[in-house]
């Protein structure tokens, strides 16, 4: 007999897992249309104005899909989690309804902003357009992570009356868009969300760059800036909040903040647990450098950590799958500071190749023939860095997934933390299996044929034409 | 009056009315393939809006009746999960009919057809849970379980789908100017209603004067276009929202044959803060709309600044887009860097 509560469960985060790559896509596409957009009428350069043009109907494409998926995704959390969504509805569901209208937002003036393209007088109220699809698209992503943040920290109603007796109430329907973790969380979820996009499109601008010459050639380093550049931003943000939020979890989350540190110690000079396995309520095969974790926390190697972020301080009933939630936090954070690294070389390249910062350089000897290192030269016509930026591309989308795990396996057995379980609030009724398995094939081949296609209707292009004709 | 019960009915009309239009774009996809180019024009750009509709009306009333949702949840589960996944499929077959390339061994017309399948599959859905959810059709007593052969069984509920269908039929030579066999028009539309609004009153659901007036305001469009092809889509629009909204007012509160939808609403503060956020937001729906349908109507611009504008050369020096965005190429040390072979510029 399947289990209908690890059935839905499997169901609703397979279908996330792969929404949320939709959504990077999604979020990140208006942001460099808009740019490019910008940039076209600003300096009056075509090729900028072919990109907008179009990314613009990839965006057509992928939001096709996406808000699809979307609906999908929202769907599924309404008939698989029955009693959760009761609850949200009674005391949380605000950001959800104000989604609804970041949503239209970008649908009608995508609309707009493609099918009436040639309609507008001024360009630059056009591109105002892109500006606002770019903010409906991460305004969904905001308020969205808002719902996020109600189940990692819920609050807008007496919890410990709804508790006793499974009623609701003193409820207050705007506490939701503020909970303690919900800012912190919005920054890292966005700032990374945008992050692993543009870094998708760097490695899809790299590949080409490594394929084609002449004009085109010319049309995917224009492109690979934009995408670099908000790369270099994103993850900026995305590490700086990172770090915010792991302090949040200490503080609302010390259950979770102990799992992904597989941590059962406190007081001072605590070790900071690498990799390892959780057998039999200890810790083996794992790397702990002594004083660590004290440090990070705290500043300072004797620093103290307190009783409740150790997992010892719960019942070991409540605890997420340990070994899953530490591993996949330590490779986040491993792959996180690989890929910074690699960024801050191709930043400290690109900007050693701007003329002015180059020149500085140049009359000292020493430099002068240090530069002269193929290394050195334009990232965007070095081989090597291109492959590079390939990597980083995969690796971002890696990164993607597995921070979301870490995230909710994290949050486990809890749907509401400390309120509600997962197998409490599942649909058990049969009925889900056959759609959700058709569900789950209708994915596996829809991702990849819409990626295909949207490589085919782009390929099929002729940049020439494209040039030639005003866009 | 309940306002938030007529906020709810409101959406749902436009919802219904939203979706009606889309099943007259199916049906024209099969029905005649010259009308390709013309429905194209109306449904590329607002395919996506009617999603967003979909989801609003959803969103709206997991504000208003949260509690409604768990027997909605446990009775249709099947039927809605089945709804969303064919939603992917005809956003897929939709869009990618719009850029699929000439050369292809798939069709536009083929695509869009399909995309028609999947739509008339989706709408039949929609239809059966809607008059499932009103009169009952289905369900048991304790809202635990919905029995399709019992639903099916029902030749009123049948009657129903089929009339809905009929009229959507139609109307959509009406909505868009559809010549082939034109006759038909009035025809469907006529035999639609009288299957439609007879079913509705066999199902124990109100009918009155307003309805019949609907229903023969109709019928005149349809047999108007018939005897002068002259016809106006806004018409369609008004006549499909007040229709539905009608029979939604004729059987006020009332849910799954018996209940009242009062039971289900939400705690004053949510439901409140929800029309908030209805106010606000439809006002801002209703301006982008407004602004689509400017956009929609406005001739293409002859004066745009896209046919004016004279493109720069690419390597002059454009300030800080030059520095940043585009730095020079790699001949800053004098020489190019070896390449590849294709890396000749």
């Amino acid at each position: 007999m399947v289990n209908l509560v690890l059935f839905d469960a499997g169901l609703m985060g397979y279908s996330l897992a792969v929404h949320i790559l939709l959504v990077t896509v999604g979020m990140t596409l208006p942001i460099i249309m808009s740019i490019a957009e910008f940039v076209s009428i600003k300096y009056k350069i075509r090729l900028y104005d072919v990109l907008a043009k179009r990314l613009a109907n990839a965006l057509v494409i992928f939001f096709a899909v996406g808000t699809a998926s979307g609906v999908v995704v929202a769907i599924e959390l309404f008939v698989l989690w029955p009693k959760f969504i009761s609850v949200l509805g009674q005391v949380g569901i605000l950001p959800f309804y104000m989604e609804v209208f970041a949503f239209f937002t970008e649908a009608i003036l995508l609309g707009i902003y493609v099918y009436f393209w040639n309609k507008f007088k001024s360009r630059m109220k056009h591109w105002l357009l892109s500006v606002f699809i770019a903010v409906g698209a991460v305004m969904s992503g905001v308020f969205i992570t808002m719902i996020n943040a109600f189940m990692n920290t819920p609050n807008g109603f007496n919890i410990p009356y709804y508790l006793s007796t499974g009623k609701i109430i003193d409820v207050n329907p705007f506490a939701v868009l503020n909970t303690p973790t919900t800012w912190v969380e919005i920054g890292h979820v966005i700032g990374s969300t945008i992050f692993a996009g543009a870094a998708f499109f760097l490695a899809y601008f790299a590949y080409k760059l490594l394929k084609t010459k002449g004009i085109e050639r010319e049309y995917y380093k224009k492109a690979a800036k934009i995408a670099a550049a908000i790369v270099i931003i994103a993850i900026i943000l995305t590490v700086v909040i990172g770090i915010e939020s792991i302090t949040n979890l200490m503080v609302y989350q010390p259950e979770k903040f102990a799992a992904i540190e597989m941590n059962f110690n406190s007081g001072p000079h605590v070790a900071e647990v690498i990799g390892g396995f959780l057998v039999n309520n200890k810790t083996v095969d794992s790397i702990n450098i002594p004083g660590l974790m004290s440090f990070l926390a705290t500043g300072s190697f004797n620093g103290v950590i307190a009783s409740n972020d150790s997992l010892a301080a719960y019942a070991k009933g409540t605890w997420p799958p340990i070994t899953v939630v530490h591993n996949t936090f330590d490779i986040m954070v491993g792959v996180g500071v690989l890929i910074g690294i690699l960024m801050i070389i191709f930043l400290v390249i690109w900007l050693l190749n701007i003329n002015e910062i180059r020149g500085k350089f140049e009359s000292n000897n020493f430099f002068k023939k240090l530069l002269s290192r193929k290394i050195f030269s334009d990232p965007f016509d070095n081989p090597l860095v291109l492959r590079v930026l390939i990597i980083v591309g995969v690796l971002a989308a890696f990164l993607l997934e597995d921070g979301w795990v870490t995230d909710e396996v994290g949050r486990q057995p809890w749907i509401l933390y400390n309120v509600m379980t997962v197998s409490a609030a599942a649909n058990t009724s049969a009925s889900v299996i056959p759609v959700g398995i058709a569900i789950i094939v209708f994915y596996i081949l829809v991702f990849p044929a819409t990626i295909l296609f949207v490589r085919k209707v782009m390929k099929k292009r002729d940049l020439n034409n494209e040039l030639g004709a005003k866009p | 009056m309940n306002t938030y019960i007529t906020i709810n009915y409101v959406l749902l009309a436009i919802v219904f009315t939203f979706l009606f239009v889309e099943g007259m774009s199916a049906i024209s996809f099969i029905y005649d393939r010259k009308s390709l180019p013309v429905v194209k024009k109306y449904l590329d750009p607002i395919w996506a809006i009617t999603g967003t509709f979909v989801v609003f009306f959803v969103v709206n009333i997991e504000v208003l009746f949260p509690s409604i949702l768990p027997a909605i949840d446990y009775m249709y589960v099947f039927p809605i999960l089945l709804a969303a996944l064919l939603f992917i499929g005809r956003n897929v077959f939709l869009v990618f009919s719009e850029y699929i390339w000439k050369d292809s061994k798939f069709s536009q017309l083929m695509l869009a057809r399909i995309y028609s399948l999947i739509t008339f599959v989706i709408i039949i859905i929609l239809l059966s849970i809607f008059i499932s959810i009103i009169s009952g059709a289905g369900t048991n007593a304790t809202l635990t379980g919905f029995s399709t052969s019992a639903f099916l069984s029902n030749p009123y509920t049948l009657g129903f789908i089929l009339g809905a269908l009929l009229i959507a039929f139609g109307l959509s030579f009406v909505f868009y100017k559809i010549e082939k066999m034109k006759v038909l028009s009035p025809v469907a539309t006529v035999v639609g209603l009288l299957l439609f609004v007879f079913s509705i009153s066999r199902l124990n659901l109100n009918v009155n004067y307003i309805t019949y007036a609907l229903a023969a305001a109709i019928a005149l469009v349809s047999i108007i276009y018939y005897l002068t092809g002259k016809a106006r889509r806004e018409i369609v629009f008004i006549a499909a929202f007040l229709s539905i909204i009608s029979i939604n007012f004729l059987n006020y509160g009332k849910v799954f044959g018996t209940k009242s939808l009062t039971t289900y609403l939400n705690n004053s503060a949510v439901a409140f803060a929800g029309i908030l956020v209805t106010i606000v937001g439809g006002v801002l729906l209703t301006g982008m709309l407004l602004f689509f349908l400017y956009m929609y109507k406005l001739p293409d611009g002859q004066n745009s600044d896209y046919n004016k504008v004279e493109y720069k050369d690419d390597e002059q020096k454009i300030g800080i887009a030059n520095l940043y965005i585009m730095p020079n190429n790699n001949k800053v040390n004098g020489k190019e860097h070896k390449k590849g072979k294709n890396w000749k510029r």
